[in-house]
């Protein structure tokens, strides 16, 4: 699920955060609610670049990088 | 690890020796004698996919608080793509028209819309977006400061001191915002307040104070815009009619029902009772006039009734009520007329279904 500290994250069910980078992090954090979605995104070991978002039975397409 | 093996890199092999490599690292190198160069390069790759393979995230036990629950459903994926494309166009007029229609269907935006939404800069347009934003948009405006407009505001109360005095020496828009605000929270002392200085309003001023009336409605309202729909100004009787046709049982909203039972009574073409009680409550001898005028006053007779009125009456259903008015083509309504020009927020009649469909042009 994506939350919002000043920065975007991402955490799992268990608690693990990912910082986001990407450009469609409010997206992200609007289309969630604050609930579990799914994500794909690229890892590049230090920062997780969202690339879409199913939630709500609805997938988005999420710009990564310009 | 890394900054040994930075520091033989940058100084080079021959002046600085090679660090001393982790155990575990250093039985993973092939057995074959290595150069001083291939060592530390092979060293430095292995570290870095250890970094890699290793990475632990940071833990944070507490989920994050998820949004409420929403109260309205929102709206369809092909109304949230045309939102889509006005918001991205920014034309202004549209958009709140949009937003209007959003919320006469009870409707909210799609949450994928509410970044954009949110950060809508105009005011007046913010106004007619928050409603339909959502308990997603509330939410979501928590965590962006510029989208604090949209987040919930502590009501406040009121020094009733501090409140007269803005009444009597606040601008109009003050006066305006103050009578709102005043209807949240106290009805009937926002009513008495309005009352007290009602005959000295000028003629326009009254009629969008009137308007302030629409929160908090309620029958204690009933005899106040009764007195309204004396007023001089056909403006201000206009606006206290749709408030008079939403409060349940009230005198006028029996009148109009009366009079439209009186027309869907009749055979078809629909008669106009020619005698009949002008909204405020005058008799009043009419002559027919113009085709047009009578589809007119039909259409505003039609709008001022309940829609829970076209349920059966003389086994007539809303549908068949409804279509005999599409036959006749008094309106080409997007929804039920009645519902948008009462505000209904949400209606349970059969309308909108049947207006889905394309309507006949009037020719």
């Amino acid at each position: 699920m994506p939350f919002c500290e000043e920065k975007h994250f991402v955490r799992d069910q268990r608690g693990a955060t990912l910082p986001l980078a990407g450009f469609d992090n409010w997206l992200l954090l609007a289309v969630s609610g604050g609930q579990p979605v799914d994500i794909a995104g690229e890892w590049n070991g230090r920062l997780l670049f969202p690339l879409g978002v199913a939630a709500e039975g609805t997938f988005h397409a999420l710009r990564g990088e310009e | 690890m890394t900054d040994s093996l930075l520091r033989a890199a940058l100084l080079g092999t021959g002046r600085a020796a090679p660090p001393p490599a982790d155990p575990r690292l250093e039985s993973l190198l092939p057995e074959a004698s290595l150069t001083a160069e291939q060592r530390l390069l092979l060293l430095a790759g292995m570290d870095a996919v250890r970094r890699r393979a290793g990475y632990r995230p940071a833990q944070r036990a507490q989920p994050p608080e998820a949004a409420p629950d929403e109260t309205r459903p929102a709206c369809s994926k092909i109304a949230g793509r045309l939102l889509a494309e006005l918001l991205a166009a920014g034309n202004d007029d549209l958009l709140a028209e949009a937003a209007e229609l959003l919320e006469d269907a009870g409707q909210r935006l799609r949450p994928e819309l509410l970044p954009t939404a949110l950060a809508i800069p105009d005011e007046d347009l913010r106004k007619a977006f928050l409603p339909v934003l959502g308990e997603r948009g509330k939410w979501l405006s928590r965590f962006h400061p510029a989208w604090s407009w949209a987040g919930v505001k502590e009501a406040t109360a009121f020094d009733p001191a501090e409140a007269k005095r803005l009444w009597t020496e606040g601008s109009f828009s003050e006066r305006f915002s103050l009578l709102q605000r005043l209807r949240v929270q106290d009805p009937a002392g926002a009513r008495d307040l309005l009352a007290s200085s009602w005959k000295e309003e000028k003629a326009e001023h009254r009629a969008e104070l009137i308007d302030a009336m629409a929160e908090g409605l309620g029958a204690g309202d009933e005899t106040f815009l009764e007195s309204v729909l004396d007023d001089r100004s056909g403006q201000v009787r206009a606006s206290a009619a749709p408030l008079l046709a939403r409060i349940e049982g009230s005198a006028f909203a029996a009148r109009m029902q009366a009079r439209v039972d009186e027309m869907l009574g009749s055979s078809l073409p629909f008669e106009i009772p020619f005698a009949s009680k002008t909204a405020g409550g005058q008799r009043r001898s009419s002559t027919p006039g113009s085709p047009a005028r009578v589809t007119r006053r039909r259409g505003g007779m039609q709008r001022r009734v309940s829609c829970r009125r076209w349920n059966p009456r003389k086994q007539r259903s809303a549908s068949s009520s409804s279509s005999r008015i599409h036959r006749n083509e008094w309106f080409l309504p997007m929804h039920c007329p009645s519902c948008a020009f009462l505000g209904a927020r949400r209606s349970r009649c059969a309308w909108p279904r049947r207006c889905e469909r394309p309507l006949p042009t009037p020719t």
